[in-house]
């Protein structure tokens, strides 16, 4: 069922022009959810003045290109990404911060938080670190536009085409009918 | 400053002097900050690790620390004695760069670098698990030396978090022991002993060296837990001779301990020693007794020739199995080299009576002050018992072969020593030249120069052995101890000839010694006689070694059984050609009590499955 | 007023209350009938503790019982004092302290999605964290968060235990 080809995903020509200038003016919704939070405000700001690569920072998903998981994730915290992720108009691009998105972080073994982002929305970037310095942020964002410079950054389409595999993850964790230990006393 | 109203009409223009400014902005990535001087991040980061193999022992201790799950013990190529032939694997989706690993690496082989770029964009043409997976797997690696171009955060010891200093060991100073057989090593006391096992990481590197694999980590565990009959039943079920091995074993766990790479080993000997005398010789019966399950109806009898180390480990395992054991020995007490051969300063008889007196309870039958070959025919003990075990040991002395060494005044160490143990008078001379550079020699050293001050209040005693310096086979802390004492060590010297002037002994003619090992490493001393001097003496005690006595087996069981080199061929297990007959310790695998330990222990496994075949 | 005469006057005055100074300038009351929880808390507020600084719960696996355990600090005397009320942890009922400290609201919700404490009394005992939350509580010591990890959200076990 889940399949996906390089030819039908990646963008042709035309796209590219396009996807050159995308690329050179990224907005990105300053929702943060985790740690990473901190080390945004040295890269937005004049220290390390993001906007030098037409990255700034946007109010609302509507007007959003890029959603920054900055941390974990918890379950109540998926809901409202799921939410902003879907309200975004593509194309839309996801930067994991940390290990937590990879593979659960410190938080790997908690009752609240999930493990891998990358089942619920799908990620285009990690970038390692706890919590990434501004350099990394930077590298990271920087790396992004390349995918998207190169129309390899196809994570809005993979969602599109695979809405079903998302959803039943999704749900899975926000609507739970049953207890998960089977109801162990 | 002018105040509002006061401007200046040039005040705008003050903007300008900002065009002369450095920029406040780093233009990552063309450029970074400078932090302490150093380009990039600070110059302790904690980045991407990297792991020097080589020194890397495998010993899991930044997997146990790790407080987030990263870090998993993978297969590596760093095998050899003391390594456990593993590596971590760290996993940079659990990672939070604590450095609590590098902290606690025991070896100092893993480091934390300043390198922490490494984003990962999705690949494009995977999707669903494969996706999730591939992004997880991607930043799980094994670190290696990618990183060490530009060191972080390393191990030092001043931060280190293992206690890398030994709690010292009270002993006798060289004038309270030199004129007496009074035990050198005090022991712990229990608080030194609880604070020398929290020393211990539990890696187990040591389980692996050990020749009877003792359960090492168990058992310094249950000391740190206080709970001291735990720990010697951790020892009972490897070893039966736990005692004497808290005394005198060679201690080849210290040597690769893990703590010792960086610090001074734990000191595993040492508190064996003070798990088993800090319990009644009652208790540690009834737990020696509780390990083996003894099965019933097991009416074969074993006999086992010696009381050595070797001899008394079988009886042990084999009395908990439920056969009937009967051990011959040619001494009047059990033991055989412990009690004959080792100096009373270093194990006294009551501590090996204790451990005995354990195998004892065990319902062991012993004959001793029986030679095998003479008071009873080895035919009459095979004729009747199921089968039988030899752990004889090295019986007889080697000779250096030097003309006139078998004169007058001339002794070897071997029988010196067993008189000395058995409390006899022994021959004394002025001034004593020993020959040799083993432990045994430096006993018998020792001893006489002990029997020279209590008699004489002077110590006269020269030892001339063939290695020089480091490459003398004792212990270190043998020679120093012997030094401390009073003995001159003159090595370096080759003995050549006995000197006799009208029939009595003058002296010893010895040159100096260029080599010992010819270049294939065989035992092959070289001289140089140009360097040739006298040493007056009126007393020489060879110790260059001792060699097997296999004279009580008949000639048709020596035809069979395989014996090169003094040493008895066997399978791993201590059978030899013929079915029923055993062979264990020394006579197998050469001197050392350990190995000896071990030895028995599997001739008793093999000799139980040799007997539960028939059935 | 010394920890020692605020001990001695609140098990004076509340004969379900007892009373042990701690240190320097603690005390602690253990609440012998949970019940009249709320009387009590009254009784000790009108003696100088204005102030709840924090209420929260304690899981006794082994002995059967939480112990709501109630904050408190007397700006006038610098006294703390630690209130327990141990309730039974098969059935947990306590009345809330709302009218004493309304503050104590947020408090209690939390204790209740966390612990499973009912506050009897408390109009609103919502989830505040947790989204939809099938489970025992999950601060509970009988649960196995690494479990639930494992079978929620596929979390995996690097080290071999």
């Amino acid at each position: 069922m889940l399949k996906i080809s390089r030819e039908e995903i990646i963008d042709g020509k035309f796209e590219r022009v396009l996807n050159f200038f995308r690329s050179r003016s990224l907005w990105m919704l300053y929702y943060c959810t985790g740690c990473g939070a901190v080390e945004l405000p040295p890269t937005m700001t004049s220290r390390f003045d993001m906007e030098r690569f037409g990255i700034s920072p946007m109010a609302t998903p509507r007007q959003a290109d890029i959603l920054l998981v900055t941390g974990y994730v918890s379950v109540k915290t998926l809901k409202r990404i799921v939410y902003s992720y879907e309200q975004m108009p593509e194309p839309k691009w996801v930067v994991g911060f940390g290990s937590c998105p990879v593979n659960g972080g410190i938080y790997w073994n908690s009752y609240a938080t999930i493990n891998q982002l990358d089942k619920y929305i799908p990620v285009d970037i990690s970038i390692p670190g706890c919590m990434p310095r501004p350099q990394a942020v930077i590298d990271g964002l920087l790396s992004l536009m390349d995918s998207i410079k190169k129309g390899e950054a196809v994570g809005y389409k993979k969602y599109r085409m695979n809405n079903d595999w998302y959803k039943k993850n999704q749900r899975e964790i926000l609507e739970r009918t049953k207890p998960v230990l089977g109801g162990k006393k | 400053m002018s105040g509002p109203g006061k401007k200046s009409f040039f005040s705008p223009f003050k903007l300008l002097k900002n065009f002369l400014k450095k920029p406040l902005t780093v233009r990552v990535p063309f450029e970074d900050i400078d932090t302490l001087g150093r380009i990039g991040a600070s110059p302790e980061y904690r980045g991407f690790h990297y792991n020097d193999h080589e020194l890397c022992i495998g010993c899991g201790t930044c997997q146990e620390i790790c407080t987030t799950d990263a870090i998993r013990m993978v297969e590596g190529a760093n095998i050899g004695e003391g390594k456990l032939g593993k590596v971590p694997e760290i996993d940079y989706g659990r990672c939070c760069y604590c450095g609590f690993c590098v902290d606690m690496c025991t070896t100092g082989s893993l480091s934390m670098s300043r390198h922490y770029l490494g984003n990962y964009p999705t690949p494009v043409d995977k999707i669903g698990n494969a996706e999730v997976d591939d992004l997880k797997e991607h930043f799980i690696w094994t670190p290696e030396m990618q990183y060490s171009d530009d060191p972080g955060h390393m191990a030092s010891d001043d931060q280190v978090w293992l206690d890398l200093e030994r709690i010292p060991m009270t002993e006798l100073s060289p004038e309270e022991r030199w004129d007496s057989f009074i035990e050198i090593v005090r022991g712990f006391t229990k608080d030194e002993a609880l604070r020398e096992a929290s020393r211990c990481v539990e890696c187990g590197v040591c389980v692996e060296t050990c020749p009877a694999n003792m359960r090492v980590p168990q058992y310094i565990h249950a000391i740190w837990d206080g709970d001291l009959e735990q720990s010697v039943r951790e020892m009972y079920s490897e070893n039966s001779l736990p005692g004497i091995c808290g005394r005198v074993c060679t201690h080849k766990c210290e040597t690769v301990c893990s703590i010792g790479h960086r610090g001074e080993p734990v000191a595993i000997r040492w508190l064996k020693r003070y798990a088993v005398e800090s319990l009644p010789v009652d208790k540690v019966a009834e737990i020696a007794g509780e390990m083996t399950a003894k099965t019933a109806g097991k009416k074969n009898r074993v006999s086992i020739i010696g009381s050595g180390p070797a001899g008394l480990s079988a009886a042990y395992y084999l009395a908990g199995m439920g056969y009937q054991i009967t051990v011959y020995d040619s001494n009047k007490k059990t033991g055989g080299v412990m009690r004959y051969g080792i100096p009373k300063y270093r194990l006294p008889d009551e501590h090996l009576d204790r451990d005995v007196e354990v195998i004892k309870r065990m319902g062991v039958e012993f004959k001793m002050g029986v030679r095998v070959g003479k008071k009873i025919k080895f035919a009459d003990i095979k004729a009747q018992s199921d089968a039988v075990m030899i752990a004889t040991g090295y019986d007889l002395p080697r000779s250096t072969g030097i003309t006139g060494i078998d004169g007058k005044n001339c002794y070897q160490a071997f029988d010196l020593l067993k008189a000395i143990s058995a409390g006899e008078d022994v021959p004394l001379g002025k001034k004593i030249l020993v020959i040799g550079g083993g432990n045994v020699a430096f006993d018998i050293a020792r001893s006489l120069a002990r029997i020279q001050r209590s008699k004489t209040k002077k110590v006269g005693l020269t030892m001339v052995c063939l290695e020089s310096g480091r490459e003398i086979p004792a212990d270190v802390e043998e020679i120093r101890e012997a030094i401390d004492e009073g003995v001159v060590l003159y090595d370096g010297r080759m003995p050549k000839e006995v000197v006799f002037e009208r029939g009595s002994l003058k002296g010893l003619r010895h040159i100096k010694c260029v080599s010992v090992f010819d270049e294939q490493g065989h035992f092959n001393p070289v001289g140089d006689e140009s360097d040739s001097e006298v040493f007056n003496t009126d007393m020489i005690v060879e110790a260059v070694g001792q060699k097997p006595d296999f004279s009580y087996l008949p000639d048709d069981a020596i035809k069979k059984i395989e014996i090169i080199r003094g040493k008895i061929l066997t399978d791993e297990q201590g059978g030899t050609a013929l079915p029923w007959l055993f062979a264990a310790g020394d006579i197998v695998h050469g001197p050392d009590i350990i190995h000896a330990v071990r030895d028995g222990h599997n001739s008793a496994k093999a000799i139980d499955a040799y007997l539960s075949k028939g059935k | 007023m010394t920890n020692r005469d605020m001990a001695a006057k609140i098990a004076g005055g509340w004969s379900d209350a007892e009373a042990v100074p701690r240190f320097h300038n603690q005390i602690e009351v253990t609440c012998g009938n949970p019940d009249t929880i709320a009387g009590m808390l009254h009784y000790i507020q009108s003696l100088g503790f204005e102030h709840m600084s924090n209420l929260t719960c304690v899981d006794w696996l082994e002995e059967n019982r939480f112990d709501v355990t109630y904050n408190l600090w007397s700006y006038k005397y610098k006294i703390q004092a630690t209130v327990k009320a141990g309730i039974d942890r098969g059935e947990p009922k306590i009345p809330t302290v709302m009218d004493v400290w309304p503050q104590a609201q947020a408090y209690e919700q939390e204790i209740h999605e966390m612990f499973g404490v009912d506050f009897i009394g408390n109009p609103d005992l919502s989830s505040l964290f947790l989204h939809n939350w099938k489970d025992i509580p999950p601060l509970r010591k009988d649960f196995d968060t690494e479990a639930y990890s494992k079978e929620a959200y596929g979390a995996q076990r690097n080290k071999e235990v």
